[in-house]
Order: C-alpha cells, then sequence, then structure tokens
C-alpha cells in the first residue's frame, strides 16, 4: 500500500495509544491515513465543500469507532470502508441532486453502456493508432486524469483502490463488499473504457 | 487464443500487463501488428501513468482539522475503567464477606441448608437469563457494532 508500511504489531500500538488518548498518536494515525482517506474521498466525490466536510467526518467516525476494530484485517482496509461507506451515504442523501450518481453505484453496467456512448461511436473499425504518433506520458496523465473523472464512481473507486493505492482484489473486495470476480470484471471494464478514451484523444490529436 | 482477427483481445492485453507473460504466437503477432502494439503501449502509458497521477490536496491541514474537531477525550480514559473495575472487586470482595460476618454476629447459620436448597431450585433459571443476557450480548458485539461501523 503506498506509503503505509505497518506492522500488524505496530498498527496494534498505534491503535491502543489511540484509545488510550495519546493525541501524538492520533495526530501520527491521521497523517498515515489522511492520503489514502483524501485519495477515496477526491474520487468519489466531486463538490470541493463536500470533500472538505467529508474528510473530517471520516477520520471523526474512525476515532468514535475504533474501539470496535477487531484486528481481523489490515487497519488501512477498515478505514477506506469506513471511507467508502460514509462517501455512499452522502451520495445517496444527494439523491435529489445527483440521481446520476446514485444510478451509477447502483448500476454500473448500464452506466458503462451511457460512459461508451459518450466517448465514441464504434472503435472496431477506427484507424490504427502508429506507436510513434503516441502522446507524451505527461499529456497522457492528463488525459487518465480526465478520463478517470468520467468513469462511474464505482469504477474510479476501484482504479484507485487497486492501481493507485495498489490494495489486493481480496481487500477491495471486503471495502466495497462486491464478489472478487466482480472486482476483476468491473476493473478490466474500467481499464478498458480508459483506454478507450485515450485511444480517442489520440485520434482527435492525429486527425 | 487469438480472437477473430487474429488481433489479441483486450483481455489478453490487460493479462499481460497484470503479469501474465504472452505465448509465442501472441508474442509473435504483437511484434508483427502495429495495432495490437498500439493498443500495448496505450494501456502500458495508461498503468505508467497511474503511478504518476497527483496525490489529492486539500488547501487546509487536514490533520488539525480533525485535532480541532475531536473531543478531548475521545474513549473512556484509563483511570475512569480502572476505577470501575476496582468498584467491582471491592463490591465482590464486600458480598462475600458480609454474609459472612453478619451470619457470625446475628447466628443465622442453622438456617444455611434450607436457604441453599431453594437456592439450587431457583439457579437453572439465573442460568438461563444470564446466558440469555450474555447470548444477546455476543449477538450485538459480533453483529450490529460491526454494521454501526459502516455507517
Amino acid at each position: 500500500m503506498k506509503n503505509i508500511v505497518l506492522t500488524s504489531t505496530e498498527e496494534r500500538q498505534m491503535v491502543v495509544a489511540v484509545l488510550n488518548n495519546d493525541r501524538k498518536a492520533i495526530l501520527q494515525m491521521i497523517r498515515l491515513y489522511e492520503r489514502l482517506v483524501m485519495a477515496m474521498v477526491f474520487r468519489m466525490i466531486e463538490k470541493t465543500a463536500d470533500r472538505e466536510d467529508l474528510c473530517q467526518d471520516v477520520f471523526l467516525k474512525i476515532f468514535s469507532y475504533l474501539s470496535g476494530f477487531k484486528f481481523e484485517s489490515k487497519l488501512s482496509t477498515w478505514i477506506a470502508q469506513i471511507t467508502y461507506n460514509t462517501c455512499l451515504n452522502h451520495l445517496q442523501k444527494k439523491k435529489n441532486l445527483l440521481l446520476d450518481d446514485v444510478f451509477i453505484v447502483n448500476n454500473p453496467e448500464e452506466e458503462t453502456r451511457r460512459y461508451a456512448d459518450t466517448i465514441t461511436a464504434d472503435f472496431t473499425n477506427q484507424t490504427v493508432v502508429m506507436p510513434d504518433e503516441l502522446l507524451q506520458q505527461s499529456e497522457t496523465n492528463q488525459h487518465l486524469q480526465t478520463a478517470i473523472a468520467q468513469l462511474p464512481i464505482l469504477f474510479r473507486t476501484l482504479i484507485e483502490l487497486y492501481h493507485i493505492e495498489e490494495m489486493s482484489y481480496t481487500e477491495i473486495s471486503q471495502i466495497t463488499e462486491l464478489p472478487m470476480n466482480t472486482v476483476k470484471s468491473y476493473l478490466f471494464r474500467a481499464r478498458k473504457m480508459l483506454k478507450d478514451f485515450l485511444q480517442h484523444q489520440y485520434q482527435l490529436v492525429n486527425r | 487464443m487469438l480472437n477473430n482477427h487474429h488481433h489479441l483481445s483486450d483481455t489478453e492485453l490487460q493479462m499481460h500487463l497484470e503479469g501474465l507473460p504472452f505465448n509465442t504466437n501472441q508474442q509473435v503477432h504483437v511484434a508483427n501488428c502495429p495495432k495490437c502494439m498500439a493498443q500495448l503501449q496505450l494501456y502500458q502509458q495508461m498503468y505508467i501513468g497511474f503511478e504518476q497521477l497527483p496525490a489529492p490536496k486539500l488547501n487546509f491541514d487536514l490533520a488539525q482539522a480533525v485535532m480541532a474537531k475531536m473531543p478531548v477525550s475521545p474513549v473512556a480514559p484509563k483511570s475512569y475503567s480502572t476505577l470501575i473495575e476496582k468498584i467491582w472487586v471491592i463490591a465482590t470482595v464486600f458480598a462475600i464477606i458480609l454474609p459472612l460476618v453478619l451470619g457470625q454476629y446475628f447466628g443465622y447459620f442453622d438456617a444455611l441448608p434450607q436457604l441453599f436448597s431453594t437456592m439450587f431450585s431457583v439457579i437453572p433459571m439465573l442460568a438461563a437469563i444470564l446466558g440469555t443476557v450474555l447470548l444477546f450480548q455476543w449477538i450485538e458485539y459480533r453483529f450490529w457494532s460491526h454494521r454501526m461501523v459502516k455507517g
């Protein structure tokens, strides 16, 4: 996992210290996991003000429920689970304003189809992009950010957890409560959608 | 297995980037097919891109903001729980010693056999009540508190 290298003993020591109201340990825990929490919140939530509130809410939840953490999973997995559920609850509460988002979370297959329609008609008959016509990596990175932002919420969360936070399928399955095969299948589809988007960008550039 | 157009499928390309090596046919095909090579390079650029995405940033210090919102005692302080434990121990010791002292003083030890015969008939009922309470507590701890965290 990115930047978080704690043994289970160190995790346990930190949790015990936090439960004993050790302010230094509390600060240490926030510093260790803020990147993970922020990364997930930023992927799932679009409004800046909501992001700011949710990042804080997640940590307040973590500390109020920490005594219930049973060390059955890694602390990072448990924290990611709380973050995921907090964001999901937030999205569901906003259903009047963000019908699309709720729809996306509940029905990724339909959303995949919609997404594909928005970026391209059919890639099967497209012109071949030659390797020497590929964009620079920096340009790719910019397009990649745009493409991820356009993915369904669930898909971009899976991309974040697997490719950026480097979590295993098992951990992601625990966090999202999706079967492992579904996680793999959604990740495959998300990557294909991203690749199609990038390919579309290259074609625009080379047109 | 190559698809109908003899090009590598997205599954095969992704599996390769996830660590599954190409077989000989696939290797030969990719080396000689500009379309498959381009698709593979797109995926490769995407994988590199994942590692280079900028980290999210807030325009304030999250740790300090959370610390400011934290209650002074987020959990019961150690001294408080220790005090409760001490009270329980003292109460238990008194519950054992007091009847003995009072029995000695008031001389009701002669009535003990009768008292115990009544107690033994009540014990199964008490055990059943205690068992039920413990069962519900365990259910609450095991399932309910776990669900609450997800809220």
